[in-house]
Formats: C-alpha cells, sequence, structure tokens
C-alpha cells in the first residue's frame, strides 16, 4: 500500500474548512501518538488543520479525524455526526496509475491507501460500514475517460442485483468471454449480496425540462417564449432532455431553418 | 539482348570533318541570326564608390550585419497566472436578470416532490462551503446567472428522501441503528452527474453533515505535481 501526503492534506484542508463550524465543537476523543497529540488539537478542525499544513504529516492526521468521525468510544454522550463522502470520477480509480513501483511495475489505483478506503466504503460488504450513518456517493465522468470494462461490468452487474436478478440467471451480466481478463482487483469489489445502488441519471422530464428553460428564460438568457412546443423541441435537440445540451440550447446554441430548398425544414447551427 | 546506345541518336550522330580539340570546346559559339555582341567571359573587377570601403582578403567574411532591432514582445503573464483564470470559479454574473421570488433548497423542502421542475436558489453560507470543498465546475455555467441555483429533478428528491431516512435512522434506537446509503450515479456525458454530486453535497451541508469530497479523481493519479511527491510506502 502507499500514501499520497499531499493527497491527504489536500483533503484535510477541504474538510477542515467547509465544515468549519461543525467541526469546531466536537473535541477529539481518541489518542493517535506523540506526534498529534503534542499538538495538543482542541477540536477537530484543530486536528484536521495539523495535516492540512504538514503534509509528512497528514496520512496520519487523515486517519486520526477518521476515527474520530467514525469510531465511538463507550460511555461517550457525545454523537458524531452523520458523513457524506462524495467521490466525483470513480471510474479513474479502476485501473493503472502512471505511478511505478519498486520493481518498475505500474501501481494499481486500489494500491493506494486512500483510494481503497473509500472505495472500501462504497462497495464494502457490511451493512453499515459508517457507525454514525451518512452516505457514500461514487459519481462516473465520461469526460477523457479511461476505458474501465471491469467496471462497467461491475456497475452492470450490481444493476441486476439491485433490479433482483438472480446470480444464476441466464440474463446476469457476465462480461465478455473473448476478451481479456477484467482486472482482478476492481472484479473483487462485487459481491452477491451488494449494498450499492446505482442511479442511472438519463435526461430530463418534460416539466424539469421546462422549468429549465423557464429559468434561462427569467434570467433574460433564453430569447424565445417557454410554450410547450418550444420545450419538445428543445427537449428533442438535447437528445432527449440531456441536461448539459439542454443548457448549451437555452443559452448559447441559436438554431436556424431552412425555409426553402432541398434542405428545407434542416436545422443547423447559425 | 539489348543496346546499349540508342539506335536514334546513333542515326543522329554524324563524323564530324574537323578534329575536336580543346580550343574549338571553348571558342565562344555566336549564332548567325544574333546582332548583338557575343558576351565576353571575363571577370570585371568590382569597382566600389564607397569611400573606404576595400576589396575582401582572401577567406576574409563580408556577410551583411544588420543591427537587430529590438521587438516589443508582450510578455508572458507570470507563471500560474493563466491556469488560475481557467480555474476560477464565476459564480455570478451581473448582466443576468435576477430572478425574483426564487425559492430556496432548505431542509424543509429538500424532499418535497412538489418542487420537482423548479429552481431553487443556494443560500450564501451554503455557497460557501461548496466553495470551500471544491464543489463548483466551471463547465457547469455558473457564470451565466446572478446567483447560484439548481434544478430539482426526480433524482434529487430521492436522494432527500434518503437522507432524511438515514436522519431518522440515527434517532430509531430500536432499529438496526445509523443507516449508510452507498450510491454510484452513472449516465452519459453531460446528464448531471456532477450536479448531483453537488446537489447532495448541498444537502448534507443543510442537514448539518460532514462533507469529505474528492472533487477531482484523476488529479492524484496522472498530475505532474503528484509524481514530484512521489508516493511513499505506507509504513504501518
Amino acid at each position: 500500500m502507499y500514501n499520497q501526503p499531499q493527497l491527504a492534506a489536500d483533503l484535510l484542508s477541504r474538510v477542515a474548512y467547509s465544515n468549519t463550524d461543525i467541526l469546531s465543537k466536537h473535541k477529539p476523543i481518541h489518542k493517535h501518538g506523540d506526534k498529534i497529540d503534542s499538538r495538543k488539537p482542541k477540536t477537530l478542525k484543530d486536528l484536521a488543520l495539523i495535516g492540512a499544513e504538514d503534509r509528512n504529516l497528514a496520512p496520519r492526521v487523515w486517519d486520526a479525524v477518521w476515527k474520530e468521525l467514525t469510531v465511538p468510544v463507550e460511555g461517550n454522550k457525545e454523537k458524531r455526526p452523520p458523513v457524506l463522502v462524495a467521490i466525483d470520477g470513480v471510474n479513474f480509480w479502476m485501473g493503472e496509475t502512471r505511478y511505478r513501483s519498486s520493481d518498475y511495475k505500474p501501481i494499481h489505483a486500489h494500491q493506494f491507501t486512500l483510494i481503497s478506503q473509500f472505495l472500501n466504503l462504497l462497495f464494502s460488504k457490511g451493512q453499515n460500514p459508517l457507525s454514525n450513518g451518512g452516505m457514500v456517493m461514487g459519481v462516473t465522468t465520461k469526460s477523457n475517460h479511461p476505458t474501465t470494462p471491469a467496471f462497467e461490468l461491475l456497475v452492470r452487474q450490481i444493476h441486476a442485483r439491485q433490479a433482483g436478478m438472480d446470480l444464476t440467471d441466464s440474463n446476469f451480466p457476465l462480461g465478455n468471454p473473448y476478451a481479456k481478463m477484467p482486472d482482478p482487483r476492481v472484479a473483487q469489489l462485487f459481491h452477491p449480496d451488494t449494498q450499492t445502488t446505482i442511479t442511472d441519471l438519463k435526461g430530463l422530464s418534460r416539466p424539469e425540462s421546462k422549468g429549465l428553460l423557464e429559468y434561462f428564460a427569467k434570467s433574460g438568457i433564453f430569447r424565445e417564449a417557454v410554450t410547450d412546443s418550444t420545450v419538445a423541441e428543445k427537449w428533442s435537440m438535447s437528445g432527449g432532455g440531456i441536461v448539459g445540451e439542454m443548457c448549451k440550447l437555452g443559452a448559447r446554441t441559436r438554431l436556424g431553418v431552412f425555409e426553402t430548398g432541398s434542405r428545407e425544414g434542416v436545422k443547423v447551427r447559425v | 539482348m539489348s543496346l546499349s546506345v540508342c539506335t536514334s541518336c546513333l542515326a543522329r550522330l554524324r563524323l564530324s570533318t574537323t578534329p575536336a580539340t580543346l580550343a574549338s570546346a571553348y571558342r565562344t559559339s555566336t549564332s548567325s541570326f544574333h546582332s548583338s555582341a557575343p558576351a565576353q567571359n571575363v571577370v570585371k573587377k568590382k569597382t566600389s564608390n564607397v569611400a573606404g570601403a576595400r576589396a575582401p582578403k582572401l577567406r576574409e567574411s563580408r556577410s551583411a550585419r544588420i543591427k537587430k532591432k529590438s521587438k516589443d514582445r508582450p510578455k508572458p503573464p507570470p507563471v500560474g497566472q493563466r491556469a488560475t483564470e481557467r480555474r476560477r470559479i464565476v459564480l455570478s454574473n451581473t448582466n443576468a436578470l435576477p430572478i425574483q421570488g426564487l425559492e430556496t433548497l432548505k431542509v424543509e423542502n429538500m424532499a418535497d416532490a412538489a418542487k420537482i421542475g423548479s429552481v431553487l436558489a443556494l443560500d450564501g453560507p451554503l455557497i460557501d462551503q461548496l466553495r470551500e470543498a471544491k464543489a463548483f465546475k466551471t463547465t457547469q455555467n455558473w457564470n451565466l446567472f446572478r446567483a447560484p441555483s439548481t434544478l430539482v429533478r426526480s433524482e434529487t428528491v430521492e436522494v432527500g428522501t434518503d437522507i432524511q431516512h438515514v436522519n431518522n435512522s440515527l434517532s430509531d434506537t430500536a432499529g438496526l441503528g445509523a443507516t449508510t446509503m452507498r450510491k454510484v450515479v452513472v449516465g452519459e456525458k453531460a446528464s448531471g452527474k456532477s450536479i448531483h454530486l453537488l446537489q447532495t453535497m448541498s444537502l448534507a451541508y443543510l442537514n448539518k453533515w460532514i462533507v469529505v469530497n474528492v472533487p477531482d479523481c484523476k488529479k492524484p493519479l496522472r498530475s505532474k505535481m503528484f509524481h514530484a511527491n512521489a508516493a511513499q510506502v505506507k509504513n504501518t
């Protein structure tokens, strides 16, 4: 396993400054070794800031902060708040990295401590890995993304389990038998009793599209009247309500119509 | 066997009556149909009128020496400035019209199905928190509108309900205890996945949860910056 001090320091700084109010109310209750305890942090925010300021100490401090947030102490009345772990772009964590080990072999993303910790939370077997409750949300990214067949299979398998499909079902996704062996580290993340759910974001519905376009119109950006027919038109033009495309149509792209000629009725970008 | 000499060339070949000598080869040829005198093959000495100029010595270099004009190039901006401009998060546009009577996103309306399709504004302190957590991205059109606000989708309400469910599980002593929800959000390009995450984070902040955000997963794996501080083997 490998540590990433800079990543841990950045993470701690984000945690400390964005949750200032809550972290300042809670005091550390665990012992974390001399290096941290000698600084005598009064609140959890102070504790997090030790790591945010000192990169070399950051991985250790992150472990300490995580222990404070998730491991309860018997008889302690102070309740810790629930935690949301938000990860944007999990599909980037499903392959080998550009790092090399001392044997010059590529290091897999799952060999990094922070990444494996977050992925364990997202895909772990247990019912409730966060003792104070909360949510772990991993979002995939489709811009400039690596090909991750193993992860895509994992998503399909979890989706099938979510729909109640049995493992022995003939339609249960098993991947391409003629393809290369899927990444074993990624394949390990699946288990039959998975608690993870898949949210498949599709296009907006018509009322949602209308609300969005009205917002654009009220801001003075969208210059057409928001009627049912314009909404229907933009909805179709944006690939069935893909929200990013809809925003483009609402804001910047103008469409023109060929009134006459061979391309009559064809819409083009003007 | 093929001939090494072209037969048509051979046919044109005439035997000369005068023997070819070196002198005949160097003789200046004149054409009978031309009236101008034949050019003499004599190199004239260069005469220069410029005072002080002299003939170049043997192997002396005589290339023109032109003084270089100093060009006024605009200075490139200092290191890192362009990157910061590119990554700057602009959350407001004073040219956009302010919208009257826009509701704000609150704990009370986060799981309200009647709000699906409406746009709710994000509160000031919440915006600061999201900014600190690096939740906003440059590609999300925040710079078009007067104030950051977000569209409530059916999935947003689902997350709101889930957060309520977790909150209820905390006080519910008879049940299984605190619940952990685990979600992977997939979808097409530009289908609002990152915004969905931002909405979830907003709801978590509003519910006084602690938010741990990893805004960019590829950065720790690919950036040169992180290579410089190469990964350390964990000792523990």
